[in-house]
């Protein structure tokens, strides 16, 4: 039974890895199997948006687009075992579609070096701290910090990729980048005696 | 869950926390919500 199992481990998501019953029935455009696998994967995949745009209803926009594109490719999908990669890789691109539109970048030309890493001392408070909570700092950046804090800490984009993507040059990338890490550390200063 | 007093890149520690903590979204709802502007000759 393809629901029972889905559901039993829409956690871990191991029945959506590869070559599973699921992928067929996304490739057949099976209503049922449709509802199963955006359930399914709304978790993992509505975080990219979340935390490139303030607003859940705007995340949700975003991601129901994505869901258009990843019904409507799926078929043309070669590698089965890449339908997660694939997936997330459409969620993303979709949401950098959307932020581009939305934020328009001033150039500041500057020529800077490469910040040294951040690094924070846990403590049991922020061991604890919520998803809701960390999300309420990366939302209380400014828009260009937030895109290009969530392009090359999270996403794993180089400096030299943001820049193109963004049509800013790699010492603007950096300086976003530079105040994210000042703003995001100071966030934390509050769970810090 | 990492150890008190650990050093970790502030870099890590959001993504982590962005990639593994509990969201309270409901995608029910969120489906529901995706039915409404589900055009079925695009699929």
């Amino acid at each position: 039974m393809q629901t029972a199992l889905i559901y039993q481990n829409k956690n871990n998501l191991a029945l959506v890895s590869s070559k599973s019953p699921i992928l067929a029935g996304l490739k057949t455009a099976d209503p049922e199997i449709q509802r199963q696998y955006f359930i399914a994967e709304f978790d993992r995949l509505i975080r990219i948006p979340l935390r490139y745009v303030k607003s859940r209803n705007e995340a949700i926009t975003i991601l129901n687009d994505s869901f258009i594109k990843i019904f409507k490719k799926v078929a043309s999908l070669k590698d089965d075992d890449k339908l997660k990669e694939w997936s997330a890789a459409i969620v993303r691109n979709t949401t950098l579609d959307h932020v581009r539109k939305e934020v328009k970048y001033h150039d500041r030309h500057q020529d800077l070096e490469d910040y040294k890493e951040v690094y924070i001392t846990l403590n049991s408070v922020l061991q604890t701290l919520e998803l809701e909570e960390i999300l309420k700092h990366i939302h209380a950046l400014s828009d260009k910090q937030r895109i290009v804090f969530s392009m090359y800490a999270i996403d794993g984009y180089k400096h030299s990729e943001i820049a193109a993507y963004l049509k800013i040059s790699v010492g603007t990338s950096k300086w976003y980048l530079n105040k994210a890490r000042v703003n995001l550390q100071d966030a934390l200063k509050q769970y810090i005696s | 869950m990492r150890k008190e007093n650990e050093h970790i890149s502030l870099d890590k520690f959001y993504t982590e926390k962005l990639n593994d903590g509990k969201l309270e979204m409901d995608a029910h709802a969120a489906w529901d919500q995706f039915q409404q502007i589900k055009v079925p000759s695009r699929f």
